[in-house]
């Protein structure tokens, strides 16, 4: 923890090293977050550029509230996202792939079929927000139950019951393509 | 009720095990009871998991990461204070120079040099020092300049620890490790690599300080008091003062002597001189007035030891 203080410290000073580890340290895992969320590769990439880019003109004012230091570039990606999809047009109900849609109701074999991460994203929409926000933090973002707990400002024992109601609703709707 | 919070634990430690690479097979022969339940929703997770492992293209990650690293040399470290950065800015400081050159004819800026951290001219003394920095062009009239700045800052601890004012002598800590720190990031005393290595002494000089609660070294031993039955009573949690002495310490502080340069050659033996020389005054004046102040500014009087002995000496054996 003192070695994260010690970074951030160095890093609000705009410290060349304390950024750029910073940045090799959460790149990959806000790529992925990106991703998730919007369902496209291209996009992902340049909002993630900005992500960093932002975080360097913002961090000299950061301030820790007890939360990691990941959680507020998750909140700088969160934002870029919002905005994103704002001003996105919006476009008609994308339905799953067909594969996946195609009325079968196996689940077991629908999650054995190799899922693509557009495919993914474009299930995790059908969830609610909340549900949304666990399995892009927990499985895009690699965060821990405490860290998502923090960072959404609910208790563990809520974000835990939102994981199981998560997975459950991304199961049906891999496996009908909507939420029951 | 019970029984969902219980099986949202194990559904939680099976995810934790399986998004760490563990086989949804390997997770479920740790809950056979819940193995029927659990099965579809770890394969679900395992297959979203899967789905989200990617990795950014290598042209987008190069393009990416240079463009990272651009914006971090041109944007360029900060300036102290957002107020600053802009008095800082070259026709601003022009101006506020003169301000403060015509004030200093008033006196106003003479009073200022003089006050003490909490008092209202406090502000205009270190925003005097913040103008001088920035019109010390050379690194080495800027180095000169943060030894006269850390003996200050030595005199302003000293004079807080005899009222009694542990959060201002903090505050001057502070201050003092910002200056220490900002001499050992001059180019040409080592730059990063000595930044680097300073703050990383510092942390764990702290984090000493901070766990050293049942040490106390010789020289300030209090003294074993004697309780009602003739036992000895030694004080509770005493803190320990900072040993680290690569600068002259205790014992050397009823005889203070400057550091001989005589034997120093090379253009920057008289930085190493008057470095050296502001780490032997300031110590021994840190030292000196532990002797004679109360419990309650005894830790940030310690702390203040540490960091400027840790910072001294940092810089001192980086001085070529």
């Amino acid at each position: 923890m003192r070695e994260e203080e010690s970074l951030i410290r160095r890093a609000k000073e705009r410290d060349p090293v304390a950024l750029t580890q910073i940045y090799e340290d959460n790149f990959d895992r806000i790529y992925r977050y990106i991703v998730l969320k919007i369902g496209d590769r291209t996009e992902a990439e340049d909002m993630t550029q900005q992500v960093f880019l932002n975080a360097i003109k913002a961090i000299p004012g950061y301030k820790s509230k007890g939360m990691p230091f990941s959680s507020w570039l998750y909140r700088i990606a969160h934002n870029q996202v919002v905005d994103y999809l704002r001003k996105k047009t919006r476009r008609p109900f994308v339905p799953l792939n067909e594969r996946i849609e195609s009325g079968d109701d196996d689940p077991q074999r629908a999650t054995e079929m190799k899922l693509q991460v557009e495919e993914l994203s474009a299930a995790t929409k059908q969830l609610t927000k909340a549900q949304q926000e666990v399995i892009s933090l927990r499985f895009a973002g690699e965060l821990s139950i405490a860290e998502v707990a923090k960072m959404m400002g609910k208790s563990e024992g809520a974000v835990k019951a939102l994981q199981h109601s998560a997975i459950v609703a991304l199961r049906r709707v891999m496996a009908t393509g909507t939420v029951q | 009720m019970k029984k969902n919070k219980e099986f949202e634990n194990i559904l939680d430690e099976c995810l934790e095990r399986v998004l760490s690479g563990e086989s949804v097979e390997g997770c479920l022969s740790w809950y056979p009871d819940y193995a029927e339940e659990l099965r579809p929703l770890l394969e679900t997770a395992a297959g979203a998991r899967q789905a989200v492992d990617i990795e950014p293209r290598r042209e987008f990650r190069d393009r990416a990461g240079y463009e990272f690293q651009k914006a971090v040399r041109e944007i360029g470290p900060v300036r102290r204070g957002n107020f600053f950065a802009v008095l800082m800015k070259p026709a601003w400081a022009t101006i506020l120079l003169v301000v403060i050159v015509l004030a200093a004819g008033s006196g106003t800026v003479a009073a200022a040099n003089n006050s003490l951290p909490g008092e209202p001219l406090y502000s205009v003394k270190t925003a005097t020092e913040s103008v001088r920095l920035a019109f010390a062009f050379s690194e080495e009239s800027k180095a000169d300049l943060y030894v006269k700045l850390t003996d200050r800052r030595v005199e302003e601890i000293v004079r807080m620890a005899e009222k009694g004012d542990a959060e201002q002598i903090n505050n001057a800590t502070d201050r003092l490790e910002n200056h220490l720190l900002a001499m050992a990031g001059l180019d040409f005393i080592g730059g990063a690599d000595v930044l680097e290595s300073q703050l990383a002494r510092l942390e764990s000089a702290e984090e000493t300080f901070g766990l050293a609660s049942s040490r106390v070294p010789a020289a300030t031993q209090p003294p074993t008091a004697t309780g009602p039955g003739g036992e000895n009573v030694t004080p509770p949690e005493e803190i320990t003062p900072p040993s680290l002495a690569p600068i002259p310490g205790p014992a050397d502080a009823g005889d203070i002597k400057t550091y001989d340069a005589s034997a120093e050659e090379g253009e920057d033996s008289d930085l190493r001189t008057a470095v050296m020389n502001s780490a032997v005054m300031n110590s021994a004046a840190l030292y000196d007035i532990l002797d004679d102040v109360g419990e309650e500014v005894r830790e940030a009087l310690y702390r203040a030891i540490e960091i400027a002995l840790v910072g001294y000496d940092n810089i001192i054996s980086n001085i070529d």
